[in-house]
């Protein structure tokens, strides 16, 4: 939100209004800000998002229009300026009979009554396209609508423009106008090579504005900020103190340190055929082929467990 | 046949497969730890504290060292930590964090219009403010606690009791402050161990720190370090002064201060008895 929203809190915007109020406004203004004798154009403006440029209209300065409506129907004439607050055109040879006050007029003017140049709606003119045929005849190609299509760099006017064609009709291609003549120079304009000529670089992030090596210069590279290994104090300050043991748990502790420490020795053999005879003797009690199948697969299951005994024991062994 | 089943059982033993039975378990120590470790079931609704298990606060448990790499995303206190981590502080009703609530929270429900209107409440725990008797700290302790705590704190035969039990259901609901408090309790308990002794003089004197050699001594930390400060500053090239002193050895625990001390010709008969 910018700070000027006052100014314009209470200005009245035509544009944002209904058509028929914005109407009525516009024709206030003309009446309250000019004089009778020199009423300006009376055609409706168009609220600035719908407004389209000569492009996006298919129009250009130099385009033949055929006029459908007013004093010069049924006439071709070439376009002189197109107006988009409008949607208006100025062709030539449709001008009308005005006052003009004395701060507009141009030169060898002597009169405040002149032929003055008049805006037609655009919808009251169709682009038309010149056809000459082998014979020398001129022929006229009036199109009722045109379409845009495609995209192309015309280097006349130094940029991508759509090609025109009539509607329906997508052999029929109306090409732009010749842009207006160019401007001369004079002695205010720069010349074209001192305009391409490169005399600024652009500055990002992206490339430094200096040499990498200056870095270390420009910043103390042993700052402590940059230092990537924890400092003793800084460990001391992320590790917590420890809760003390309770008198239980010092207990427990003890007892447990009291206990002998476990020795993991193998089987004997003696033992190994007590267990043996003990789980043939339960396997042939079993009738079941089902069961005898199920302890046949759980035989095979692993145990982490046995393996760490099996290498304490081999440990063991090894001490002794 | 027997003979021949028995053996086969025995081969496999030593091939490394086993057959599942109780008789022939390999005799695995289980090691139980103590109860402050980080809740493994913290999503099991079945325990009975899920209400505090389920978003707890998560702790840090690295040990971090001097000269270790900057761990990413860490981030270094100002001071350092007075308390020890608490695994089961609560995320949410976070008074229970500030007292002694002892696992009690607020409970939901509808009041409801003689209409049958429904409109949510909370039921509040019964909450007192009170002054609690510590007995290791010989001071009284000003705290919130929930009614059904002090009942317990009377049952267990005072606050020091309740603080200090190590059973897990107790560590779970103690709460945050009641964990900080244990430390306190537990800390003075460790020093009040310490006996009094008689100097030369004849009067009697604490014991406020046993070294590992068994030297007793009677003064603290700040007192030996000043003992520390000329030798230290004697032994550098550059000048130290105390505030750069104090930046690099304050943060030394008794016992590696009493270290540094030993490697100088220091006479520790004037601090120990």
């Amino acid at each position: 939100m910018s700070w000027n929203t006052a100014k314009k809190r209470f200005q009245r915007d035509i544009e944002s209004l209904p058509t028929r109020l914005r109407e009525y406004y516009q024709r206030e203004l003309n009446a309250r800000y000019t004089l009778p004798t020199f009423e300006g154009a009376q055609l409706p403006t168009i609220p600035a998002p719908k407004r389209k440029t000569n492009v996006q209209k298919g129009i250009a300065p130099g385009d033949l229009v055929y006029i459908t409506e007013g004093e010069k129907k049924g006439t071709v004439t070439s376009v002189f300026h197109y107006n988009p607050s409008n949607d208006a055109v100025l062709v030539a040879n449709v001008t009308e009979k005005r006052i003009t006050p004395k701060t507009t007029w141009v030169d060898n003017q002597n009169s405040h009554y002149v032929d003055y140049p008049k805006y037609i709606p655009h919808s009251s003119v169709k682009l038309a396209g010149k056809d000459r045929d082998d014979s020398g005849k001129v022929s006229y190609v009036v199109a009722d609508e045109i379409v845009l299509k495609d995209k192309y760099y015309d280097d006349r006017y130094r940029s991508w423009l759509p090609r025109r064609f009539v509607k329906h009709h997508d052999t029929i291609e109306i090409p732009w106008p010749n842009p207006p003549t160019a401007f001369e120079d004079d002695s205010l304009s720069t010349p074209e090579l001192a305009v391409l000529e490169k005399t600024y670089e652009l500055q990002t992030i992206a490339k430094p504005p200096f040499p990498k090596a200056a870095l270390d210069q420009l910043r103390n590279p042993y700052s402590r900020h940059k230092k990537r290994v924890l400092s003793e104090l800084q460990a001391r300050r992320l590790n917590s103190p420890e809760m003390p043991l309770s008198t239980e748990q010092k207990i427990y502790l003890a007892k447990q340190a009291n206990k002998p420490k476990k020795v993991y020795t193998n089987l004997s053999e003696e033992i190994k055929d007590f267990i043996g005879d003990k789980i043939a003797q339960h396997v042939n009690s079993i009738k079941e082929p089902a069961m005898l199948a199920h302890l046949e697969a759980l035989s095979k299951s692993t145990i982490p467990d046995f393996k760490k005994t099996m290498e304490n024991i081999k440990e063991n062994e090894k001490t002794q | 046949m027997m003979n021949m089943l028995g053996r086969s059982w025995f081969s496999q033993i030593s091939s490394g497969t086993i057959l599942k039975s109780p008789l022939v378990n390999p005799g695995a120590t289980i090691i139980r730890s103590f109860s402050s470790s980080v809740p493994a079931q913290a999503r099991n609704k079945n325990d009975k504290f899920y209400k505090i298990l389920k978003y707890v606060k998560p702790i840090d448990t690295t040990v971090y060292e001097a000269g270790q790499e900057l761990p990413a995303g860490v981030k270094i206190p100002i001071t350092r930590p007075q308390f020890p981590q608490y695994a089961y502080e609560t995320m949410f009703f976070k008074r229970q964090n500030r007292g002694l609530f002892g696992g009690v929270q607020r409970k939901r429900s509808k009041n409801c219009s003689e209409s049958g209107n429904k409109s949510l409440r909370v039921h509040l725990p019964n909450i007192q403010k009170t002054k609690l008797w510590s007995e290791t700290m010989n001071k009284s302790i000003s705290i919130k606690a929930s009614t059904k705590v002090l009942k317990t704190i009377t049952k267990e035969g005072g606050l020091d009791n309740y603080l200090t039990k190590d059973k897990p259901a107790r560590v779970k609901t103690l709460g945050l402050k009641g964990w900080q408090l244990k430390y306190q309790v537990l800390k003075q308990q460790e020093l009040n161990q310490l006996p009094k002794v008689t100097d030369a003089e004849g009067a009697e004197r604490q014991v406020l720190y046993i070294h590992e050699d068994g030297k007793r001594f009677v003064v603290g930390k700040n007192k030996l370090l000043k003992e520390l400060y000329p030798f230290v500053r004697r032994d550098s090239y550059t000048e130290i002064s105390p505030t750069e002193f104090g930046r690099t050895h304050n943060f030394l625990s008794i016992g590696e201060v009493v270290k540094k001390l030993e490697q100088y010709p220091f006479d520790f008969s004037k601090v120990t008895i």
